[in-house]
């Protein structure tokens, strides 16, 4: 009798329901389109309103504009004309409405402000939003000179490019070449450095010393 | 003992005696159905489509008048639409195919000068078999509709029972979330890149929760990115179409994102 309990107990124990298998499917295969991407004009905070100098340099369209154009040279990335855009950087950026921007067919957001610390050093903070599910990817502070807007765009292109592809960004890099300037006979040659971009450049040499390699000295 | 032994040995005997013996006549002959001969035709030979190009409306009608002109064959008789329930009477067939006879054809063509080919002929319509006609009509698509149950409901229950999609099911919903997934092309591809989504469907297709499975790998930052990558792509692909039965085995699905095989090449 009680070999007969535990087997029926234990039958009960094994016995699996044919509902409790799940379907699988493998999905093994995606597709390897670029990523619409919105990048949203940045947007000067109220600290800004009374430095003019700062408001006419239009920081807050050259930095997305640069931004842009770095995810755009990538290949991976489809920044979205900004025409399309719904709702505006202000707004955007503290409470993104997720419909407007997969209304445009937009999967990820980058939305920004500028503003001024106490040290009256400029603070360029950014958010990454996906916006499929309707989340903040990430979000960064830089703190920096109004001069150095360029480098500040080229990280937020780097956290960006990494948050999304798992890679680390390239965009803050810079090259060393020899640069050369003057007809053949007196050819000038000289050491120089730029943005990954080709802007920025920079000579290190002055041009009366030989050139021959782009070899550089980590103290530079 | 012995005698009320051997009385109801014998008794069983006869009955399964008299069992084996007379029951065989009590069954029904199994009716055999009557057998079908089937003529293989080609196609080509009894049928002639007549080819239609696209043209502007103006040629379309120059040609119908051009045809009107050349053509001698009668046009083609109208029959009558009859509703199952309502079937005339053969004296009333006989007025109304008077009454069509004298509208479509003014010069009535002799029914046996005319030169009808065979499958033509077959397909004379014979009014007073009409009633005949949709009681086999009538049969046919009964006994057709109930076998398509019939085996509509074993293959649901097989399915449900075994409770996975067909090849082909499974391949649509596949096909569908392949356009929606964008792969994070940076991940390393020597690691295991692959993410789990449990999946709740409505029967419209419509995504009620999509959660990752395995969130214990969740601190490594790749995997982070694939899975959100995986997510993305479930809701994207809002609403799925997903296959018209069989609700109860796919109502819960597992996606297996793998993105080894496409980042390796």
């Amino acid at each position: 009798m009680i070999q007969r309990i535990v087997f029926v107990v234990l039958l009960l124990l094994f016995q699996q329901s044919p509902l409790k298998a799940l379907v699988t499917i493998d999905i093994t295969r995606g597709n390897l389109d670029p990523l619409p991407t919105a990048i949203s004009d940045f947007y000067f905070d109220d600290s800004i309103k009374a430095d003019d100098s700062i408001r006419k340099s239009r920081l807050d369209m050259k930095i997305p504009e640069l931004v842009q154009n770095n995810l755009k040279r990538s290949g991976l990335f489809f920044p979205l004309e900004k025409k399309s855009f719904i709702q505006k950087p202000e707004l955007a950026h503290t409470t993104p409405r997720f419909e407007d921007w997969t209304f445009i067919k937009a999967q990820v957001l980058v939305t920004g402000k500028i503003s001024l610390d106490k040290n009256q050093r400029l603070r360029v903070e950014f958010r990454l939003w996906d916006v499929v599910s309707a989340k903040e990817l990430s979000s960064l502070a830089f703190f920096t000179t109004t001069e150095n807007w360029r480098r500040i765009s080229h990280m937020i292109s780097d956290k960006v490019y990494e948050r999304l592809t798992g890679e680390t960004g390239y965009f803050d890099s810079r090259i060393i070449y020899v640069a050369e300037t003057g007809p053949k006979t007196n050819r000038i040659k000289r050491l120089a450095v730029m943005d990954q971009d080709g802007h920025g450049i920079k000579y290190l040499t002055l041009g009366n010393e030989l050139v021959l390699t782009k070899s550089i000295s980590s103290k530079y | 003992m012995q005698s009320s032994l051997k009385t109801s040995f014998f008794g069983h005997l006869l009955i399964i005696v008299i069992g084996s013996l007379s029951f065989p006549f009590l069954l029904k002959k199994v009716e055999i159905p009557p057998i079908i001969s089937v003529d293989l035709v080609q196609i080509s030979d009894r049928t002639n489509i007549p080819y239609a190009p696209k043209v502007s409306d103006a040629a379309k009608s120059d040609k119908k008048e051009k045809e009107r002109l050349v053509t001698t064959q009668a046009p083609p008789k109208i029959v009558p639409k009859e509703k199952p329930d309502a079937i005339p009477f053969p004296d009333k067939i006989q007025q109304i195919k008077e009454l069509i006879e004298k509208k479509q054809n003014p010069v009535k063509v002799e029914e046996k000068n005319k030169q009808v080919s065979e499958f033509e002929k077959k397909e004379t319509f014979d009014p007073n078999k009409i009633s005949a006609l949709i009681d086999k009509a009538k049969k046919e698509s009964e006994e057709t509709s109930k076998r398509v149950n019939l085996e509509a409901t074993q293959s649901q229950q097989k399915n449900f029972i075994t409770g996975t999609l067909t090849l082909s099911e499974q391949d649509a919903i596949k096909a569908q979330i392949f356009k929606c997934w964008n792969i994070p092309i940076g991940l390393p591809y020597d690691q295991n890149l692959r993410v789990r989504v449990k999946v709740q469907v409505n029967p419209d297709g419509s995504i009620i929760s999509s959660e990752i499975i395995d969130n214990g790998k969740f601190n490594q930052t790749h995997h982070k990115i694939l899975a959100e990558s995986a997510l993305r792509a479930v809701r994207l692909c809002n609403p799925l179409k997903v296959p018209k039965t069989g609700y109860e085995k796919w109502k819960e699905m597992i996606l297996n994102f793998d993105a080894r095989e496409m980042l390796k090449g």
